[in-house]
C-alpha cells in the first residue's frame, strides 16, 4: 500500500509535483503497480554481481579518443532561455 | 506494398528516380492524415536529399539504401530536424548533432521523410501516451498500432515510407511489428550504437529496423550496424546480416518455450504461431519443447529495471539546458519540479515514480537487486536453452491490437502485454516479429524468433523462409 506521505516522498526524490487529485489518483495506481512488482519476491534467486560481468560478451573496452565538440553554441542556443551565451536560471541568494 | 530491395533494383534500373519515389510517399502521407503517424514531415529536406540520391546513382555511386525513403522514430536525434519524443518536454528540440544511425544512414544517401510518433519517451505499448499525433492502425482505425514504435508500424504497414527505424526497450519494435503485419526487428543488444537515441533504459534499449521483409531489414542492419566510439556498448563486428538469406531450415533446432502459451494468450494467436512452428517442422526443422522459468518474474523484473534506469535518465529533464520550461517559478527547486511536472506526460511520471521508490533506501534489495537476480536467471535460461536449440520461436503479443482507449486507465495490464517480448531485452538476445495471418477479425498476428546474443543473421534467415511462402497481410487503407 503506497500512503499519500509515501508518494509525496517519492515526488520528492523525483522532483515532480503532484496536485491532492493526482496524489489520491497515482497513490491508488502505484498499490496497483507495487503489488505486480511484490511478485518478484516469490524468486528465489542470488544476485552474483561477479557473475554478471562474465556473462556480459560485448563490453570490449574501446581506445580512448579524445574529441572535439564544435558546437557548443548549438547546445547553448537550444536552452529554454539564454543570456550572452548562459543559460538562465532563478536566483537561490539574493 | 514494394520492399526495400525491389526499390533499390527499379532505382538502378532508371525505373524510376528517388524524386518520384519520395513524392509518391508524401502523397500517401498527406492522403491519409488520419494514421497520424507522424509528429513531423521533412518535406523540403527529403525533396533535397532525393535530387543529391538520384547525382549518387546515375554517378554509379548507389549503395544499398541510397534514394531510399524511410521514417525515423522520433527518439532518434536528427540535426536540425525536430526530436520530440512525443513529449511536451520536447516540443520544441532541434538535436544540434545527429545520432550514430543517422550519421551511418546519411553516408547511405538515404531520404528521411520525416519522425513518427510514438509514446511518450517509448513508455507504452499502444503509442496513445504521445502528447502529439497518436498513430492507428492501418489495418484498422480504431485500433492501436502498438507501441511504442507504433508511428514506424503504422508508417510501414500503411505504405508511408519505404521502412522504418524504431527503438526497442521491452519490445517497442516487435509488438507494433505484430499490431501492424510488418516485420520489425531488435537487434541483439550491443549491435547498434545507441549514441542519440534518446535514452530510456540503458542497458536494454537498441535501435533496429521495421520494413516489409526480413531482407529489408538484414539490409537496414548492415547500414546501420557496428562499433561506435560514442557507445562503449557496442561490439566490434563484422557479420552480414544477409548472409543466412535462403538457408536451409533442415536440421535446425527451435526450442518452444511452454510458458509462452499458457494462459492469458489468445486462442488464435496461439493457433497461428504453432502453424509457423509446424511450417518449419515441416521444412526439416526439429521442434523441442523447452522451459523458461522465469518468464513469471519477467515483467516485474523488466519494469523494476526499466524504471529505475528511466528515473535516472529522465533527471537531466530539468528545464535549464534545454527542454520545456515553467513559466515565473518562484526558486530553482520550484523551476526543475514545475517544469518537470508539466512537461511530462502521466505515464513517464508514473515510471519515474516506480523507479525512484525501487532504488530507495529500504527497497533498493527487495525490488532492483531482486530484480537483478532474475535477469541473471533469465540470461543463465536462454544460454541453456541455446545450448540445445538453434533458435526460440514464441507468440510477440499475447492478442492482435485492441481498441484505442482500452487499456489506457489500467497501467498493470497494460504493463502485462509485454510478457511476451521482455525476455530478450533482459537477456540482450536478438528477436525477431514475422506476421503469421489474421485473426477473424482481419488483424495481422505475428510470431517471434530469438536466437543467442549475435545469432542475428540466423534469424533474419529464418525469417526469411518463412516470408518467401507467407506474403504478409496487406492494410486495407
Amino acid at each position: 500500500m503506497i500512503t499519500t506521505e509515501n508518494l509525496k516522498l517519492l515526488c520528492e526524490l523525483s522532483k515532480l509535483h503532484l496536485s491532492d487529485a493526482e496524489l489520491l489518483e497515482y497513490g491508488k495506481e502505484m498499490t496497483d503497480i507495487i503489488g505486480l512488482m511484490d511478485t518478484i519476491g516469490e524468486s528465489n534467486f542470488e544476485y552474483n554481481p561477479i557473475d554478471t560481468a562474465n556473462a556480459v560478451p560485448f563490453l570490449e573496452l574501446r581506445t580512448d579518443n579524445i574529441e572535439t565538440f564544435d558546437n557548443m553554441d548549438g547546445i547553448v542556443e537550444r536552452g529554454p532561455q539564454v543570456i550572452e551565451h548562459q543559460f538562465v536560471v532563478p536566483k537561490i541568494v539574493d | 506494398m514494394v520492399t526495400v530491395s525491389e526499390l533499390r533494383k527499379k532505382l538502378d534500373d532508371k525505373q524510376i528516380s528517388s524524386v518520384e519515389l519520395t513524392k509518391e510517399y508524401l502523397k500517401n502521407i498527406k492522403a491519409n492524415p488520419s494514421l497520424e503517424a507522424y509528429n513531423t514531415v521533412c518535406e523540403d529536406e527529403a525533396l533535397k536529399a532525393a535530387e543529391l540520391a538520384d547525382k549518387k546513382i546515375a554517378s554509379g555511386e548507389a549503395m544499398s539504401l541510397t534514394g531510399i525513403p524511410l521514417a525515423i522514430k522520433d527518439n532518434i536525434c536528427t540535426k536540425d530536424i525536430k526530436t520530440t519524443c512525443s513529449s511536451k518536454m520536447l516540443e520544441s528540440y532541434t538535436p544540434p548533432y545527429n545520432a550514430t544511425v543517422m550519421e551511418k544512414l546519411n553516408a547511405q544517401g538515404v531520404v528521411v521523410l520525416g519522425k513518427t510518433s510514438m509514446d511518450e519517451f517509448a513508455m507504452g505499448g499502444s503509442s496513445q501516451t504521445s502528447a502529439f499525433a497518436k498513430p492507428k492502425n492501418p489495418f484498422n482505425t480504431d485500433c492501436v498500432p502498438g507501441g511504442s514504435s507504433g508511428g514506424s508500424a503504422a508508417a510501414v504497414a500503411g505504405d508511408l515510407c519505404a521502412a522504418a527505424l524504431g527503438s526497442d526497450t521491452g519490445g517497442s519494435i516487435r509488438q507494433p511489428a505484430s499490431f501492424c503485419g510488418i516485420t520489425g526487428m531488435k537487434p541483439t543488444y550491443g549491435t547498434v550504437s545507441r549514441f542519440g537515441l534518446v535514452a530510456f533504459g540503458s542497458s536494454l534499449d537498441q535501435i533496429g529496423p521495421m520494413a516489409h521483409s526480413a531482407s529489408d531489414c538484414g539490409i537496414i542492419l548492415n547500414a546501420i550496424a557496428g562499433q561506435d566510439v560514442h557507445d562503449r556498448t557496442t561490439r566490434k563486428h563484422s557479420i552480414d546480416f544477409t548472409s543466412r538469406l535462403g538457408m536451409d531450415i533442415k536440421g535446425i533446432k527451435i526450442g518452444i518455450p511452454k510458458e509462452f502459451f499458457a494462459d492469458g494468450i489468445d486462442e488464435e494467436v496461439k493457433k497461428s504461431v504453432m502453424s509457423a512452428a509446424k511450417f518449419y517442422e515441416g521444412l526439416g526443422a526439429e521442434l523441442i519443447e523447452v522451459s523458461m522459468p522465469t518468464l513469471k518474474y519477467a515483467v516485474s523484473a523488466y519494469y523494476l529495471l526499466a524504471c529505475a534506469e528511466a528515473s535516472s535518465n529522465l533527471s537531466r529533464y530539468d528545464g535549464v539546458k534545454y527542454g520545456y520550461r515553467t513559466d515565473s517559478p518562484e526558486s530553482y527547486d520550484e523551476l526543475i519540479k514545475k517544469s518537470r511536472s508539466e512537461g511530462f506526460g502521466t505515464e513517464v511520471k508514473r515510471r519515474i515514480l516506480l523507479g525512484t521508490y525501487a532504488l530507495s533506501s529500504g527497497y533498493y534489495d527487495a525490488y532492483y537487486k531482486k530484480a537483478l537476480a532474475v535477469r541473471q536467471q533469465c540470461r543463465a535460461e536462454h544460454d541453456e536453452i541455446f545450448s540445445k536449440c538453434d533458435l526460440m520461436l514464441t507468440p510477440t503479443a499475447p492478442t492482435v491490437a485492441y481498441k484505442a482507449g482500452a487499456n489506457i486507465d489500467d497501467p498493470v495490464k497494460m504493463y502485462l502485454a509485454d510478457i511476451c517480448t521482455v525476455t530478450a531485452n533482459i537477456a540482450g538476445i536478438p528477436a525477431i516479429s514475422v506476421p503469421c495471418g489474421c485473426d477473424k477479425a482481419g488483424m495481422p498476428i505475428g510470431f517471434s524468433l530469438s536466437a543467442k546474443r549475435f545469432d542475428d543473421a540466423l534469424l533474419i534467415g529464418a525469417a526469411d523462409v518463412y516470408e518467401k511462402d507467407h506474403p504478409h497481410p496487406i492494410a486495407k487503407i
